[in-house]
């Protein structure tokens, strides 16, 4: 083959002089330093075109992922791949998943539609205006959630249509607070001297460190706050407000662990505890909380112990009458009620989950 | 490194993977997750979408492995359905769309910054830096075909059907791009020289 005509167009059009800028090996780099004495005036068009294939690389080695990114990547991968097929396997359990989530949805429904949300509610414009410190303010106007960091390095995801607002600087001995408009997840740095507020129209959340989610948009009727690690309450601004005037008012507050979520529904002021839905596995590097694959004739108190352990969830049943039976059960990636149903159809019982409880009733076995 | 992608073990991985193998699986993620989603941030600039896309491609592939036929290059099958799908969720804007797809690039002028003009040290520092201008002075597209010819070693017929335009338009894109290197060079050459007096 001639190279006397060849130009930098020439190299990089080339697969052996890539796989020498690329790959690096032996031979090719032989061959081509060899060529570079054969023909030193091309050394020019050789620099010229190695460096644009090495500036391709950096440009897209830059848009690479993050370690973490990948890894997170896979884990959703992982959890999520089995997910479809496993549901429509087969009509008993989609029909049990389906009462469950109607039961949920008429429950919101009925809750909802009740009546419309008072105009005179606390909303973020006015919480926010009431608020004399500098505030940063960010909103999502795009489709897609964007991530947001705190000056104390706590990280927020910030749904579309929704905004938070939050001092320049926090106050270096005072409590954190975050003011929010729609739906957000919250990762919390830890400090326990420095709580850490989101105040969400009627709804206070105070944490000290974990993450959470919270749905509050103004002209919606109902608030919401999911918690998925750690410790939350959440109070609404009437008793938060009394309880720092005169700390005498508990009545409308309450403490969320993994897996439950508090609704609040702005017409008739209440809140109402319950689980979220899709509990998922409390991360945590307790071994006695991590969830056992498979269990060969074990008690079904047993099974019971470790799902209440690994969810974070109280399941309620009769010990007496169905703790002893045994039961052979593997699971895989199913989520939490699926199990359960698994367990309920091998012991022929029904569950149901109520507030933030599971209940079992069987007639035990034989 | 990516560039030597041997189609052989590809092919190899793509069959077992088929067939249930997860290891295979996890071993396609490993090899082009990186790639796959420095792809879809040229295009999309957002992290997290890029991952929603990237993930929601690799959840898919899983589900449907049985129906999925044998391909001769699943790297090219990867970079093609990505592709579709970050167009497909791009289309829902079609504002943004249009930024990228349709503008006219003989519109677009090689513009050089103003700390190009400043002569500082000569020899390959300079160099680099002026191939990184003229590398992100290019139109997307351009970019793109750039990087899927002599990055990713795909043929210009394999380009063409990723990109859903002819051959010979790809031709002619990888032709400007790198006639707009010649140009650079012949300005920095003239700069270099009047520089001396």
């Amino acid at each position: 083959m001639s190279y006397d005509n060849y130009d930098t167009a020439d190299f990089l059009e080339d697969p052996k002089f890539r796989a020498w800028v690329y790959d690096n090996s032996p031979e090719v780099e032989t061959f081509w330093l060899k060529f570079l004495i054969d023909y030193p005036e091309k050394s020019d068009m050789i620099n010229s075109a190695r460096s644009v294939l090495l500036v391709l690389f950096k440009h897209e080695e830059q848009g690479f992922p993050e370690e973490y990114q990948v890894d997170t990547m896979w884990e959703n991968i992982v959890h999520a791949k089995e997910r479809r097929p496993f549901l429509f396997k087969s009509v008993w359990l989609r029909l049990s998943v389906l009462t469950t989530s109607a039961a949920i949805f008429i429950l919101v429904a009925t809750w909802l539609l009740k009546a419309p949300a008072p105009n005179t509610a606390a909303t973020y414009r006015a919480l926010v205006q009431s608020d004399k410190r500098e505030m940063a303010e960010k909103e999502n106007r795009t489709e897609m959630p964007i991530r947001v960091t705190l000056p104390d390095g706590s990280r927020i995801t910030l749904k579309p249509r929704s905004s938070v607002s939050y001092p320049k600087e926090f106050d270096a001995r005072k409590e954190r607070e975050v003011y929010l408009s729609g739906e957000a997840f919250f990762d919390v740095k830890r400090n326990p001297d420095r709580p850490f507020f989101v105040y969400a129209n009627e709804l206070v959340t105070r944490v000290l460190g974990t993450s959470f989610s919270v749905k509050a948009y103004d002209d919606s009727h109902q608030l919401e706050v999911e918690v998925k690690t750690g410790k939350v309450s959440v109070f609404t601004r009437k008793s938060h407000s009394k309880e720092s005037e005169d700390c005498s008012s508990e009545a409308e507050q309450t403490i969320l662990t993994p897996n439950q979520k508090v609704l609040y529904s702005r017409s008739e002021e209440r809140m109402k505890k319950m689980l979220v839905d899709f509990p998922e596995v409390i991360a945590s590097s307790d071994p006695a909380v991590i969830p056992i694959p498979h269990f060969q004739d074990a008690p079904v108190s047993k099974i019971f112990a470790n799902l209440e352990a690994a969810y974070g969830i109280d399941i309620v049943y009769d010990e007496n009458l169905m703790g002893n039976c045994l039961l052979t059960a593997s699971f895989s990636d199913e989520s939490l009620y699926d199990k359960i149903d698994l367990i309920c159809k091998g012991v022929e019982a029904e569950f149901k989950v109520m507030d933030s409880k599971i209940l079992i009733s069987g007639r035990g076995c034989h | 490194m990516v560039y030597s992608t041997n189609s052989s073990a590809d092919k190899l991985l793509w069959q077992a993977f088929k067939l249930g193998d997860e290891d295979a699986y996890t071993r396609l993620y490993q090899k082009y997750v990186r790639v796959l989603f420095s792809y879809g941030k040229k295009i999309l600039t957002d992290d997290s979408r890029v991952e929603d896309i990237v993930q929601d491609l690799f959840i898919d592939l899983w589900q449907s492995r049985a129906r999925l036929a044998d391909v001769e290059n699943p790297r090219f099958y990867l970079f093609s359905v990505l592709r579709r799908r970050i167009l497909k969720s791009l289309s829902k804007e079609p504002a943004i769309l249009q930024d990228w797809e349709f503008t006219d690039e003989e519109i677009l002028p090689v513009s050089l910054p103003e700390e190009f003009y400043i002569i500082e040290a000569e020899g390959i520092e300079k160099q680099k830096h002026h191939l990184d201008t003229w590398l992100k002075s290019l139109p997307v597209r351009q970019y793109e075909v750039l990087m899927l010819r002599y990055y990713q070693d795909f043929s210009y017929q394999e380009i063409a059907a990723i990109l859903s335009i002819n051959e010979q338009s790809v031709r002619n894109l990888i032709t400007r791009a790198l006639e707009k290197l010649r140009q650079l060079t012949v300005q920095m050459l003239i700069v270099l020289i009047l520089s001396f007096f």
